[in-house]
């Protein structure tokens, strides 16, 4: 009889249970609408995403959208669906935004709480700080990840008769051995470090300082330590480390790597499986080692993470919906993180670290990714995206003016630090982080 | 003699000179199709070598199979040309009943509307855009074809208008009368006199409306949420990575494919549409 009554209580505790968490997570039913950028690899990660999704919920009707990015097309669409109120439940957005658009996003926070996750817990460490305003509103969840490691051409360090480069190497290490890549002329010339994109995002951390403060109260870019990336910057190119604006135009930075005429590649993490295959394919002998560190007393790594994630707009019409596939894609759904991982770091420390982590390419072992979970929290978020791009167009004019300019360092911080401080406090993250 | 001889020189030396310019013209003309043509099959590292190879070193036919799966070419390519066919009819014959109206009608203000007609050719797309989203949201339009197809149908734009216009202002008005006198309405006149007389013009229209209805990529990209109504030309973009790994010859595969169609349609409209351009006193 006790045993009885013993059962029966249990199951009587674990029902209450059961509808104790069914009243706290609301029943999912509805339409949701979704939408997100990409092209090639990206839209196909994006699609299987969804899809993974759609299979875990068929009491939903799920609509969505994947939009080509070039020409800023992207922009323009989700700037019209979100000023005129007709923009879906769930949009892609990217923690580098600074705050752009974040009026039409749902503060995420009550959805956070309600459900009692730790996010240190479930999300890898450094994936959701950038999602966070700086007035402490969560504006967006992550998807995925990407930072850099650095691909070597092992054929020609070996040629050069330079080791490869080992964990906490230096940009002033390069300005030493990176010299016997330099060498040919025309279409022979050859480098020691191809201008990825990346560089111009990444090189305002060589000197050892930050544009801006990490809580985005101060801007820095009248610092010496800004003054000194300049000058390694203008010496990179100019001294032929790296082709200049010219020459970089000429040929895409992937296609000099793969034909021989560059020593080393930045290699993004959504580019790293094309980029490994077409090298076999154009017979380069490719090694992978750490990003370089910057110089001075506090070098920092020179390493960017380009990041992405969804946002519930405020005109969502299914917020219960939006939330299941914003945290369902980040930590709580195995086959959504699985199929993220195909384009870069899941947000979810388990399948980042049990699944991404372990993803093999050939002959480079579980190296790529295995750096990419270590050295997130280590990277800086690409500095210039979003409300900050117009800093970062001056910072460029300030490269440009010290690359093909023939100006002195010196001469371009006095003319553009200045604007640089000015338009970086027209933004109002000052007054916001003093009002807080 | 010698007189005629030196002339005939003269003659002669003139046209080697026309066909020589004329054949430079072509080649430059013509170098960037043969670009495309010979890109699509090669590698991204043999389509940016220098100095660049002519025929490719290995020939990448999978660049079409890939290129026009990942565009999801038989979907996008239907769509496209439905959307377009019914666009550039809209076109070709909105345009000119309108044109119609402004060249034989006169009113009240007609000259106002006219200058006003022919003003929003000055109004960049960006202008209009948000308003005219609005206006389509509001209609509840957005993620259908008629944001697309409804301005096609209501003029088909000022350009194709100004162009029967003037194409009308050439046609004896007593052509208008003697249709009146025997007795037909106005809008007969216009069916059985007007149309057939502007053939060529709508002819060059049409190629034109065509044209710009297949390759255009940012109405429907602003109009158009769901990505099974997508068309060809927003397509070709999901080639095209922002992140710097575009495979350049997978992208001129679908250019070229995407290109056929509209290539065949001027080919055969080639005569009208230059007699069209001519006849309607535009030339550049």
């Amino acid at each position: 009889m006790k045993k009885v009554f013993v059962i029966l209580l249990a199951a009587a505790m674990l029902l209450s249970m059961m509808s104790f968490a069914s009243a706290d997570e609301p029943a999912l039913s509805g339409k949701l609408t979704i939408w997100a950028w990409g092209a090639d690899a990206e839209a196909e990660q994006r699609d299987a995403i969804i899809q993974a999704f759609i299979k875990a919920h068929p009491e939903l009707e799920v609509e969505y959208s994947i939009i080509p990015t070039a020409d800023s097309v992207w922009d323009q669409k989700a700037a019209a669906a979100l000023t005129s109120g007709s923009a879906p439940d769930v949009i892609q957005m990217s923690p580098d935004y600074f705050g752009m658009n974040t009026k039409y996003y749902m503060d995420l926070r009550p959805f956070v709480e309600r459900d009692g996750v730790d996010l240190d817990e479930v999300l890898v460490p450094g994936m959701i700080e950038g999602y966070y305003d700086t007035d402490g509103k969560l504006e967006g969840f992550p998807m995925h990840a990407n930072i850099f490691c650095m691909a070597i051409n092992k054929d020609m360090f070996d040629e050069a008769g330079v080791a490869y480069p080992e964990e906490g190497w230096t940009l002033d290490d390069m300005m030493d051995w990176g010299k016997a890549f330099i060498g040919g002329e025309g279409a022979n010339k050859t480098y020691a470090l191809a201008k990825h994109w990346v560089m111009n995002a990444a090189m305002p951390y060589a000197g050892g300082g930050t544009p801006y403060a990490d809580d985005l109260s101060e801007c820095y870019m009248n610092s010496p330590e800004i003054q000194k990336s300049l000058e390694l910057y203008q010496k990179l190119i100019l001294e032929g480390y790296m082709p200049n604006d010219a020459e970089s135009q000429a040929i895409p930075s992937a296609i000099l790597f793969q034909s021989g005429l560059c020593a080393m590649y930045p290699l993004g993490g959504f580019e790293s499986a094309s980029f490994l295959a077409d090298c076999e394919e154009n017979g380069i002998n490719v090694g992978l080692v750490p990003m370089p560190m910057g110089v001075g007393e506090n070098a920092k790594e020179i390493n960017v993470i380009y990041a992405t994630g969804w946002a519930i707009t405020t005109t969502a019409k299914n917020p219960d919906a939006a939330w299941a596939f914003l945290k369902e894609n980040a930590y709580a759904n195995e086959e959504m993180g699985k199929a993220t991982a195909t384009c870069g770091m899941p947000a979810g420390k388990e399948v980042a670290e049990n699944f991404y982590a372990k993803i093999e390419y050939p002959g480079f072992g579980t190296y790529f990714n295995d750096y990419m979970v270590e050295h997130l929290a280590k990277s800086h978020i690409n500095p210039w995206g979003g409300t900050l791009a117009s800093t970062g167009d001056i910072w460029a004019n300030m490269v440009q003016a010290v690359t093909m300019d023939g100006m002195s360092p010196e001469e371009a911080m006095a003319k553009y630090s200045q604007q640089c401080m000015d338009e970086f406090s027209s933004y109002g993250f000052a007054t916001a982080m003093k009002a807080n | 003699m010698q007189k005629a001889k030196s002339f005939h020189a003269q003659k002669a030396v003139g046209r080697t000179m026309i066909y020589l310019i004329l054949g430079i013209c072509t080649i430059i003309c013509i170098l960037p199709f043969i670009w495309m043509l010979l890109t699509s099959v090669k590698s991204t590292a043999e389509a940016y070598k220098f100095p660049p190879t002519v025929f490719p070193k290995k020939w990448l036919w999978t660049n079409y199979t890939n290129g026009l799966q990942k565009a999801n070419f038989p979907l996008y390519f239907k769509n496209t040309a439905i959307l377009t066919a019914l666009c550039t009819i809209g076109t070709v014959l909105s345009a000119q009943y309108v044109a119609y109206g402004f060249s034989r009608f006169k009113c009240k203000g007609s000259k106002l509307w006219y200058t006003l007609m022919l003003a929003t050719m000055m109004l960049p797309n960006q202008v209009t855009l948000i308003p005219q989203y609005l206006l389509y949201l509001k209609l509840g339009m957005v993620d259908t074809y008629l944001p697309l197809l409804i301005p096609s149908w209501l003029g088909g734009g000022a350009f194709n208008i100004f162009l029967f216009i003037q194409f009308f202002r050439t046609l004896p008005k007593e052509l208008d009368e003697a249709a009146f006198i025997d007795g037909a309405s106005t809008f007969q006149t216009f069916v059985y006199i007007m149309m057939p007389s502007v053939k060529s013009v709508s002819l060059c229209v049409l190629v034109m409306s065509l044209v710009y209805n297949w390759n255009d990529f940012f109405t429907p990209l602003i109009y158009i949420n769901s990505t099974k109504k997508f068309t060809l030309a927003i397509g070709l973009q999901f080639l095209n990575s922002s992140m710097g790994t575009t495979k350049i010859g997978q992208m001129m595969a679908v250019a070229v494919a995407t290109m056929i169609p509209v290539l065949i349609v001027f080919f055969l409209c080639q005569k009208y549409f230059v007699e069209g351009i001519k006849m309607s006193g535009i030339k550049d």
